[in-house]
């Protein structure tokens, strides 16, 4: 009975494991505002909307944006986020106000049942019932898109959902933000609303407990999302953000790059393209300082923050002047791998562009950090973050380099530019190309079924002597 | 020994043309298998190749030249190529997966439309099967497909366009935007060239940065290559066989029933298929159907040969322009490529080049004798004010211009190399002299010093016109649909079918007929 609540959480919580790339194009918050008396609502719910990142997971054609369809890995099968445009028929057209509350407050749909909480409801729970209201008010002002949404193919038992009142059991507390009335923490508390209700900062920087939800006690510790680290951001001047500068802070949230410090890829760089770069000044400035806030977790293998490793490659030198035109396609060394393949944009020292928009190697947290996830990950599946800045792209390698190739050239970056105590071999290449480590879940249930079957034999043995024994 | 291989569509060769063709079928769910002659070979290998190599020049250094499938190297020269005639073809071309686009200027122009109709207007060369307008719809696909930055500000390059360019043009160098201010005030046409190169992200391609090594190698890809399609075409499910040397082409009848290559080890295979393309560039494929006597009755094959003659133009400015800043090339000079005098000698279009000078001017400065700081501010001021313009001059279809394959020189395989029989006729060299006159105003007007005239009519390697496109089987090879007249099934995708070689680069009009070719096949697999 507790293993099997205990799987069913487990699986439910794997769903935050978006793996499709990103959308390609700005989503486009702004639109045009309506006339009349709701139009102040609207604009404030287009605020909040683009604040909770709605867009992500309920677009996947930007010409129809909130029209769902996006798919979400798990385990068991993919879930689809659902239309959630005004449509009557196949979006949340029907839907009254006190069902959208309970949906974004409780995690339950229009028809009482549970919502898988892909759908960050235990996040959502802490919004004013004001502020949802504004984002309804929003998506309602929205053109309605017939766009059926594809159903979840999960399999049993995963596709009832009545199993997942388990797992609110375990990890859910609707309700709003404790937080004090002190006048002089007014800009705390927006910050903490903007992290813990809307951003839903945890739903990746928190590490999952065994049940797989948020393991409260290391909050904003850094966790794995589908082959991606999502870093520790609480203020430990080694482990987390604490040498970097609010400004610096602010800059990335805004553009996705501080040089010297760190360039956001993967869902960071979504995050930032589609949500946090819209955030107005004071809200920016309030979500640095909460985040300023939150208990510092030190690990005690770090003693150099990951922006600051490194050292300028001179490998260009031994390569020149010895190898003569070649026609094979393996690599002579490491170095050989990164001239041909990196060097071009981002210089044979690693030391990147004068302006930055190549980004050095050193000093850069996704060489620099201890786990070697997003290094890899970037070197597969590339970068495209579109801000005000303009487009940040890097092409993915993973149709070009094996995972020997790969695993090479990582190994020789991270002995350059990043923690030299990191190694990556091919099978940790393969893995990261397959979205990243696979969940406990499937061994877990096998676990559990084979426990299960030799229970039953037992017990059949049991009877069968009881029955025989005279 | 043979072994038993087929697909719906057998493509022979993987350029841009094979490999678009093979993308295009590979999508609409028809079984498609490409045989490429030269090995597959990674984009990092040859820019390390580049930056190994000491001629940088030489644009075919850094792809080696294998034995089983040799092509041709000038430096130092491997005489694969076998000239007759008065005039050396010598041209470049690469034998390996993705073919010759790997070094491109990736320039993409449209032909004019009076390119297409030279016999009528002009009385001169021949006119195509096929006019502009046909071809409008599949040059915008092209460009879609190669991914092409043009200019969207309303420059007209005199081929009428429905669609803007997919991209804009990247921001001109201060030298090309010098030249174009300077020149368009005294009385010439100076435009953005259209270039299969990103302005931006495209196609998962990141934008150009500028590397000024287009030729011989992009390092990044922000220019277009046909690997790209090689690789789109295998995710699409088409099959490639690289070191697979086709040598024969042996017909049932009327119909082509296989194509037989060697391996390197010189082993034979036997490739069936219902419907061949021939995507081996102007040379390699004429030579395999002159070898297995196929195609031919018109006696067109090999001959008609073309490319763009160019002349050119090197001075020191009297002003700091610093080529080498961004792509290798970004403006054109284009009011000289169409007009009434196309009757009497030949249209053409000068471009400006934006390679960097400083090894050429090191190299000229030390023939100086200078040392020390003095051989630095030479190098420097050399590098800042070395210029060089280059042409392309129409030229005509001859067929006394051809190529055969040899009776006496054969490759490591055994299979013969080609011969050709090349000459530049009045037309282009009365041009050329009008030319001339065009360069040493521009030198002028730029105070130009030590100006040198290069009047040696350098191959462009446009090659074009051996396999003609006509309506008349008996003066022509191919179709309007690229399709030869003596065999249903057998087509040809490549330059080599241009009726007349206008005044630019030739690689958007193949590219362009390659998808057309496509959209009839996929009819008929």
């Amino acid at each position: 009975m507790k293993l099997a609540s205990l799987l069913i959480t487990l699986m439910l919580a794997g769903a935050v494991h978006a793996q499709e790339p990103a959308k390609d194009g700005t989503a486009a918050p702004p639109v045009a505002p309506l006339p009349g008396s709701a139009t102040d609502q609207i604009l404030r719910g287009q605020y909040l909307a683009t604040a909770a990142d709605c867009i992500a997971c309920h677009t996947v054609d930007e010409k129809k944006p909130f029209a769902g369809g996006y798919p979400i890995a798990t385990p068991f099968g993919t879930i689809y986020g659902p239309n959630i445009t005004p449509d009557k028929e196949t979006g949340i057209g029907n839907w009254t106000d006190d069902e959208f509350v309970r949906a974004l407050h409780q995690g339950i749909g229009k028809h009482g049942e549970h919502l898988y909480p892909a759908f960050p409801y235990t996040a959502f729970s802490k919004m004013t019932r004001d502020d949802v209201l504004a984002i309804k008010a929003y998506l309602f002002s929205l053109p309605p898109i017939v766009q059926q949404t594809p159903a979840n193919p999960l399999s049993f038992p995963f596709n009832q959902r009545a199993i997942l009142a388990g797992w609110k059991l375990f990890n859910f507390q609707p309700g709003k933000l404790q937080q004090d009335d002190n006048p002089a923490n007014g800009q705390l508390r927006r910050g903490a609303y903007l992290a813990e209700a809307l951003a839903h900062c945890q739903e990746c920087h928190t590490p999952r407990n065994l049940t797989m939800g948020l393991d409260k006690k290391l909050a904003y510790g850094g966790a794995n999302v589908a082959g991606w680290k999502a870093y520790n951001i609480t203020p430990d001047p080694m482990s987390g953000i604490g040498a970097w500068t609010d400004a610096e802070l602010a800059q990335y949230l805004r553009t996705g790059v501080v040089k010297g410090k760190a360039s956001a890829a993967g869902g960071m760089a979504e995050a930032i393209e589609h949500s946090l770069r819209h955030l107005s000044e004071d809200d920016m400035k309030a979500l640095v300082r909460y985040l300023r806030s939150v208990p510092a977790i030190h690990d005690s293998l770090d003693s150099k923050p990951r922006f600051a490793m490194g050292k300028p490659a001179a490998d260009e030198v031994e390569l020149r002047g010895q190898a003569r035109v070649s026609a094979s396609n393996t690599a002579a060394s490491p170095a050989e791998l990164f001239s041909g393949n990196c060097a071009s944009c981002h210089a044979a020292s690693g030391a990147g562009s004068k302006d930055g928009y190549y980004p050095s190697l050193m000093n850069n947290s996704a060489v620099g950090a201890r786990d070697p996830s997003n290094l890899v990950m970037v070197i597969l599946q590339g970068v495209s973050r579109k801000t005000d800045e303009g487009h940040a792209f890097m092409p993915g390698f993973a149709a070009r380099l094996d995972d020997a190739q790969v695993a090479s050239l990582a190994n020789y970056m991270l002995v350059q530019f990043g923690d030299e105590r990191s190694k990556v071999d091919a099978a940790f290449v393969a893995q990261q190309r397959a979205g990243g480590p696979p969940s406990p879940l499937p061994k877990l249930m096998m676990g559990a079924a084979i426990a299960a079957v030799l229970a039953l034999l037992a017990l059949l043995v049991w009877w069968w002597r009881r029955r025989h024994r005279v | 020994m043979t072994n038993a291989l087929s697909a719906d569509v057998v493509v022979v060769g993987s350029g841009v043309a094979g490999a678009l063709v093979a993308h295009e079928l590979a999508q609409a769910g028809v079984s498609v298998l490409m045989l490429e002659a030269g090995p597959r070979i990674e984009r990092w290998r040859i820019v390390e190749n580049f930056r190994n190599t000491p001629s940088k020049d030489d644009f075919m250094a850094p792809y080696p030249s294998t034995a089983h499938a040799p092509h041709p190297q000038y430096a130092p020269p491997n005489d694969y190529l076998i000239f007759k005639g008065t005039h050396q073809y010598n041209s470049q071309y690469i034998r390996a997966v993705g073919g010759t686009t790997w070094h491109w200027a990736a320039s993409t122009w449209r032909f004019l439309p009076n390119d297409f109709r030279m016999r009528t207007l002009y009385g001169v060369g021949r006119d195509w099967p096929v006019s502009y307008d046909e071809l409008e719809p599949y040059y915008y696909r092209a460009e879609v497909e190669l991914g092409v930055s043009g200019p969207n500000d309303g420059t007209d390059l005199g081929s009428p366009r429905r669609q803007p360019y997919p991209m804009d043009h990247l921001p001109l160098s201060y030298m090309d935007q010098r030249f174009l201010d300077e020149l368009n005030a005294k009385g010439f046409k100076v435009v953005s060239e259209p270039v299969a190169r990103n302005s931006r992200a495209w196609d998962q391609r990141p934008a150009c940065c500028g590397n000024n090594n287009c030729m011989p190698i992009c390092p990044i890809a922000a220019m277009y290559s046909g690997i790209i399609h090689v690789e789109k075409a295998e995710k699409a499910g088409a099959r490639l066989i690289a070191n697979a040397v086709v040598y024969r082409i042996e017909l049932d009848g009327k119909r082509v029933a296989a194509v037989h290559y060697q391996d390197p080890k010189g082993v034979s295979h036997r490739v069936t298929g219902k419907q061949f393309v021939l995507a081996a560039n102007g040379i390699e494929t004429p030579k395999l159907m002159l070898l297995s006597n196929v195609g031919n009755s018109s006696d067109q094959v090999g001959r008609n040969l073309m490319d763009h003659p160019g002349t050119g133009v090197t001075f020191q400015a009297s002003e700091d322009l610093w080529p080498g800043r961004g792509p290798m090339e970004l403006t054109s000079v284009v009011d000289m490529r169409d007009g009434a005098f196309r009757s009497e000698y030949a249209g053409k279009k000068l471009h400006l080049n934006n390679m960097a000078q400083t090894g050429h001017a090191t190299r000229a400065a030390l023939h100086l004798g200078l040392v020390g700081k003095k051989l630095n501010a030479e190098i420097r001021q050399r590098a800042a004010r070395t210029v060089n313009f280059n042409s392309f001059h129409d030229i005509l279809p001859d067929p006394a211009n051809r190529i055969v394959p040899s009776r006496e020189h054969h490759d490591s395989l055994g299979i013969s190399r080609p011969e050709i029989t090349y000459a530049i006729g009045d037309y282009v060299k009365k041009s050329a002299v009008h030319t001339r006159a065009a360069y040493a105003r521009i030198a002028q007007l730029f105070g130009g010093t030590e100006v040198k005239f290069d009047d040696d009519f350098a191959p462009n390697n446009h090659i074009m016109g051996t396999l003609i496109m006509g309506r008349d089987p008996k003066t022509s090879v191919v179709d309007a649909d690229c399709r030869t007249h003596d065999h249903d099934n057998l087509f040809i995708a490549g330059s080599a079918v241009m009726p007349s070689a206008g005044t630019v680069n030739c690689t958007l009009t193949l590219a362009a007929l390659a998808l057309r070719l496509a959209e009839r096949l996929r009819g008929k697999a």
